[in-house]
């Protein structure tokens, strides 16, 4: 049980923040949605401490906003549904 | 021939395509020399970011990311003894034992000097053959494509190495996934389960990111992966003038076995890398040090993966048929853009095809201006924790995704296909094969009930023509192989066993 946790923690962990994206990102847009992704692969780790795993998800999802709604202009909301 | 290569230096040479091919070769390089993270899942996770970009500038950008991501594989070969894919992992012999002795620059540098020239002959190559073979490809029905594609499928399972009824499996089960939605042929709706997502199939990228992007990164933080290690010490990367002569006539060796291995089906760079380090054990000067840090243990394999991985792309262009798992994922995104591989694709899209040449000979250079001096800066890459690394990787893939088609659906699938390549991984069941089934599922259909058609429902019509009884003896024959070596393997764990 103890070797299969950090596996099951991961597995779980980033998942899980694959699916955060896809049930947020049409309900309250795509900075959310990246954020919640992000956050939850950050705490796949089992030694991962969730302040920098926060301030980690911050920064990403801001450059992945840029990245996706600035320079490859893709129809996607920041904030709110469709 | 020169036109020809006249003709897409002018696409390849464009500022805009030039800029796309380095972003390919840095992009590429960077994901691909991340631990663990192979060309098959660093294309994968970016493919995405070709979408955006006209067919030309997205195909140019492509041969820089398989260029590139080939290239980041045999530094993480070289300098941590693990192979990104199955290709390097020959280089790992003397590249990692060269790196041990403190001279893992002077491996990285023969790796990308081999990797260039291999890269620069296959290139002319392809330019050589491409007219010949597309009068002998024009010359083939809907049953010989068919049987040729079921040969190469069977091929590939007998060169990976994957025991026979496993790879079986995996390839059935890719051929099911492929059969997922509307039949092109009688408008049947199969395997949906009224699911309105599946109606139009299952996306190859939501397949491909999760299978092995996805997969990879919970494989790496769960620790059953690559983790964080340490690179090793770097030493000169100037080749002396007896290196340099050996390591020249390894690549020269290398690059001919590369170049023919390539272009069959089945065939592509992991047999290629393999039989050059075989003729290396017989020709090379230095074959006593081969596995202890021979130089020519890193440019034989090197020139022949890369020369096989461009020579690879002649069957895809031309026939539509992949021959291993990176190249399944190129010819995804060929279909992607608009360009639908087949004979007739040099006469269709001679700006494409010849661009596409000349971008490959492009990227190889790139990555040697590129690498040889930044070689210490990717080995740094590869200090950063992959807890501050994966994060971004999740949300790139869950961005491209969706970014694709905008359907919430594919990125569900990602997250299924996900733990369903962790499952895979962690019984060790290689899913290459899956994804190629999954690629030829629907061409295979379709030219089988065209060929049917032709020929009344006349099943000899597959083996009737030469081409299609080559393809179907070959195919037979790497069924013989499989079995005997399934059982000889099944002997010796009998013997072994008490």
């Amino acid at each position: 049980m103890t070797r299969r946790w950090p596996a099951l923690r991961a597995l779980l962990a980033v998942s899980g923040g694959v699916a955060a994206f896809a049930l947020l990102v049409e309900r309250v847009g795509l900075v959310p949605a990246t954020f919640a992704a992000t956050l939850l692969a950050g705490l796949a780790p089992s030694d991962a401490v969730p302040l920098r795993a926060f301030l980690h998800a911050v920064v990403v999802t801001v450059v992945i906003t840029v990245l996706f709604l600035v320079v490859l202009m893709q129809p996607t909301r920041a904030f709110g549904g469709p | 021939m020169l036109e020809h290569l006249a003709i897409g230096a002018r696409v390849a040479l464009t500022p805009g395509n030039l800029v796309a091919c380095l972003a390919g070769c840095t992009m590429g390089t960077l994901v691909g020399v991340l631990p663990g993270l192979g060309p098959v899942a660093a294309i994968s996770l970016l493919l995405p970011v070709t979408f955006s970009l006209d067919p030309s500038g997205a195909i140019i950008m492509l041969a820089g990311l398989y260029c590139g991501a080939q290239y980041g594989g045999s530094i993480s070969a070289v300098l941590l003894n693990l192979p990104g894919e199955a290709s390097s992992a020959v280089t790992c012999l003397d590249g990692h034992a060269m790196a041990r002795d403190g001279r893992a620059g002077l491996a990285l540098a023969t790796a990308a000097l081999a990797s260039c020239a291999a890269g620069t002959v296959a290139a002319l190559l392809m330019a050589v053959a491409a007219g010949p073979l597309t009068s002998v490809i024009g010359a083939l029905g809907p049953a010989d494509f068919t049987v040729l594609m079921v040969a190469g499928l069977v091929l590939t399972i007998v060169v990976e190495g994957t025991q026979l009824v496993q790879g079986a499996v995996t390839v059935a089960v890719g051929l099911l996934l492929g059969a997922v939605g509307t039949s092109v042929a009688t408008g049947a709706e199969r395997f949906t389960f009224g699911i309105d997502a599946l109606y139009d199939g299952i996306g190859f990228l939501p397949l491909a990111i999760g299978l092995f992007g996805i997969s990879e990164i919970v494989a790496s933080l769960a620790g059953s992966g690559v983790g964080h290690v340490a690179p090793a010490t770097m030493g000169t990367s100037a080749l002396r003038p007896g290196e340099l002569r050996r390591a020249a006539a390894a690549t020269a060796r290398g690059t001919a076995v590369g170049s023919v291995l390539g272009l069959l089906p089945g065939g592509g760079p992991t047999l290629a890398s393999f039989a050059a380090y075989s003729v290396e054990k017989v020709f090379a000067r230095g074959r006593r040090d081969l596995g202890r840090g021979a130089i020519e243990g890193v440019a034989a394999p090197e020139s022949a993966n890369n020369a096989a991985a461009q020579t690879s792309l002649l069957p895809l262009l031309l026939l539509g048929v992949p021959s291993n798992a990176v190249v399944a994922l190129l010819l995804s995104a060929l279909i992607v853009q608009g360009v639908q591989p087949g004979p007739e694709i040099m006469v269709r899209e001679p700006t494409l095809f010849w661009g596409l040449i000349v971008s490959l000979w492009v990227a190889n250079v790139i990555l040697v201006v590129l690498n040889l001096p930044m070689v210490g800066v990717w080995t740094r890459v590869l200090t950063v924790p992959p807890r501050y690394l994966h994060p971004i990787t999740v949300a790139l893939a869950c961005g491209g995704v969706y970014a694709v088609n905008h359907s919430t659906a594919d990125v569900w699938l990602t997250a299924a296909f996900g733990i369903a390549g962790y499952a895979l991984r962690m019984a060790r069941v290689n899913a290459a094969p899956l994804l190629l089934g999954f690629v030829l599922s629907r061409p295979i259909e379709e030219n089988a009930q065209r060929a049917l058609a032709f020929a009344a429902g006349d099943w000899s019509t597959f083996v009737r023509h030469p081409a299609g009884a080559l393809a179907a003896a070959c195919g037979v024959v790497g069924l013989g192989v499989a079995a005997a070596r399934g059982m000889a393997a099944w002997r010796s764990g009998r013997r072994a066993a008490p």
